[in-house]
């Protein structure tokens, strides 16, 4: 997966997300997307910031995959990236997914989660988004929350309000010098058709179960948490319902 | 094309407050609830109080309030400003009031006044806590009945100039310490006060944005300078928020510092989080770290309202109240709730406490030291105030001691 860094293409990924998501749909000519986006000169910064490339006569995202870095407050990226994912979620809804793991992991390997295991998580989602149908796709967000702050797990707390809790000690913990890497909260945004939905969501519980798999010969309490949400529907403006 | 022209009174300040180039939501949103509540409802006969630290914007604010009642009470007169600090030796009562010609020494032909240049508008006196004992004396006639008398002059004249006294000071503490009159704090008896920047969370972030954009321009950038990226919005915020720096005026300055800084040889295209950074340490004493600080205080402040607003946010749009305000509400009852040790918590228990409280609550806010001031807090009409017999229920209830709240 191609990882955009600098600060502008952060920026200009967030300012024109819907039209990105429009753009791995089907590529676009250059005046069309300038009239999305409101100008060549636009169009010009994206190009030159990395976030498009050019092929042939379209443009085209750099990576069928977003991954969203935060820039700003940490309660600004919950609310409008993460929170709505989770908060999507219901049973009875096909379309939304979470999962809550209580998992128990040796030290170094918590440490790794937030860079080793989140890179190959996004890698496979990435794989997995690159495939090209000729079915329709909607926009499908996955939004991984983990912790070392597990002490608190109240049996009777329905999926979503333990999601919530470990998404709030996840926040406190990546504010803090010293507890950032116990804990990490991503976010990541691609197309997906009804195949390639199942595809994702397959591999969202093959990466849980690789740490799973993880050699435990104990029966000592799990000290991480990890919840997986995500929400598969259509862009802004149209239906919320899936294609 | 027929342009929109607005009617409804929250339109016509945020046009107001365009025009003012005020910028920031939280502080347009304050402003719509304020202007309308202690100006427009008041027909502008209310003595205004606008209070603010030094660079908080009250000039502008006071250029609000003038159009807002220009434009909704159909006031066409001028907007006059008199800095009363300026106004010593006599000056002030020729210069608001104005004299006849051989009035005096210097009186070589009549002046009308500022008073009288104002009516039908608006009359600011700035820097209020400066006018010497004399001068509050004849201000307070002045503001009693409208009416006064130029100097050298027998007739009496009136204005209905909205008044607007501006303070950067505390002026009941002047009050305290014997140097400004209480009758004439008192007489002011609509109060706006400015909020510090650091108390305007939401709008330093666009004021650095404006302020960037705005020293590009002074740089002679072309449209190509973008300002400042997300994450040095988010510094800027973090350092303000940390310094509790209270002046837009200083923010400004800082961040122009921020953008000459980052020239040097050539304008870059966005002011990005390295180049912000040293400024914002040098004039505002920030350190990164400070970010992590900023974040944890707002999860735990903000996290468990956020996650309730997705039903607060329906309710809040069908009772036609902000989900800030509503769900601040919420998490005010829950408070009183749990502070509910030794009385069962049933409904008539609990709306009897919150009603009782709401009313206390409302004086507090009001700021009344008498009963008779608590009901001129809401206007000065009968319809508009509360009975003397409800302001005495709950000035007992505010006062009395023993019992539970």
């Amino acid at each position: 997966m191609h990882r955009v860094t600098s600060e502008i293409a952060n920026d200009l990924v967030q300012a024109h997300l819907e039209t990105l998501l429009v753009l791995q749909r089907r590529p676009m000519s250059r005046s069309e997307l300038a009239d999305r986006v409101g100008s060549d000169a636009e169009v010009a910064r994206l190009l030159r910031h990395g976030v498009l490339v050019e092929k042939g006569t379209t443009l085209q995202v750099v990576s069928s995959c977003l991954k969203h870095d935060r820039q700003a407050s940490m309660m600004e990226f919950l609310r409008h990236r993460i929170l709505p994912v989770m908060e999507a979620f219901n049973e009875d809804l096909s379309f939304t997914t979470l999962h809550n793991h209580r998992l128990l992991l040796p030290e170094a390997r918590i440490l790794t989660m937030n860079s080793a295991w989140l890179s190959q998580l996004s890698e496979s989602l990435s794989e997995v988004s690159a495939s090209t149908s000729d079915h329709e796709k909607c926009r499908l967000s996955v939004v991984a929350v983990g912790t070392t702050r597990v002490e608190h797990f109240i049996h009777d707390d329905t999926p979503v309000e333990q999601a919530l809790y470990h998404l709030k000690w996840a926040a406190r913990q990546r504010s803090s010098s010293t507890e950032r890497e116990n804990a990490l909260l991503s976010h990541v945004e691609m197309f997906a058709d009804a195949h390639t939905h199942a595809r994702a969501l397959a591999r969202l519980q093959h990466e849980v179960e690789q740490l799973e798999a993880f050699p435990n010969a104990t029966n000592e309490p799990s000290n991480y948490h990890l919840t997986l949400a995500t929400y598969w529907r259509a862009t802004e403006g149209e239906s919320t319902e899936p294609c | 094309m027929h342009r929109h022209q607005p009617t409804r009174p929250g339109e016509i300040v945020e046009r107001a407050c365009q025009r003012a180039e005020l910028v920031g939501h939280d502080l347009r949103d304050y402003l719509k609830r304020e202007v309308l509540a202690k100006v427009l409802l008041r027909q502008a006969r209310d003595v205004v109080l606008l209070t603010g630290s030094t660079g908080t914007g009250k000039e502008r604010i006071s250029q609000v309030c003038h159009e807002s009642a220009r434009d909704f009470l159909g006031r066409r007169g001028e907007l006059v400003e008199v800095n009363c600090a300026n106004m010593t030796g006599g000056l002030f009562e020729s210069e608001l009031f104005g004299y006849r010609r051989g009035a005096f020494t210097s009186a070589d032909r009549d002046h009308p006044g500022l008073a009288r240049q104002a009516t039908g508008g608006t009359l600011v006196l700035d820097e209020v806590q400066a006018l010497e004992p004399r001068d509050q004396a004849r201000l307070l006639r002045f503001l009693g009945e409208r009416e006064y008398r130029a100097v050298g002059d027998d007739r009496l004249q009136s204005s209905d100039a909205l008044i607007i006294l501006c303070s950067n000071q505390d002026l009941s503490e002047r009050v305290q310490r014997g140097s400004f009159r209480r009758d004439l704090l008192d007489r002011a008896t609509a109060k706006i006060d400015v909020p510090p920047l650091f108390k305007r969370r939401r709008d330093i972030g666009a004021l650095a944005q404006a302020f960037a954009l705005e020293a590009g321009r002074d740089m002679g950038a072309d449209e190509a300078f973008y300002g400042l990226t997300r994450r040095a919005q988010a510094d800027v915020e973090a350092a303000v928020l940390t310094a509790q720096e209270v002046s837009v005026r200083r923010l400004r300055e800082v961040v122009r510092d921020c953008v000459f800084c980052a020239a040097a040889d050539r304008l870059p295209e966005q002011i990005e989080s390295d180049m912000v950074v040293p400024v914002l340490s040098r004039d505002l004493g920030f350190a990164p770290c400070d970010r992590d600080t900023i974040d944890r205080a707002e999860v735990e402040a903000e996290f468990d309202v956020e996650v309730a607003s997705h039903m607060v946010n329906d309710v809040a749009e069908r009772h036609n109240v902000s989900p800030k305000a509503l769900g601040r509400l919420v998490q005010a009852l829950q408070t009183l709730m749990d502070e509910m040790e030794d009385t069962p918590r049933t409904y008539r228990n609990v709306v009897e406490r919150t009603n009782r409280l709401s009313k206390v609550a409302l004086w507090l806010l009001s700021g009344a030291k008498t009963q008779a001031e608590f009901r001129r807090f809401f206007g000065q009409l009968d319809g508009h105030m509360p009975t003397k017999s409800v302001a005495h229920q709950i000035y007992h209830d505010v006062f009395r001691r023993g019992g539970h709240a």
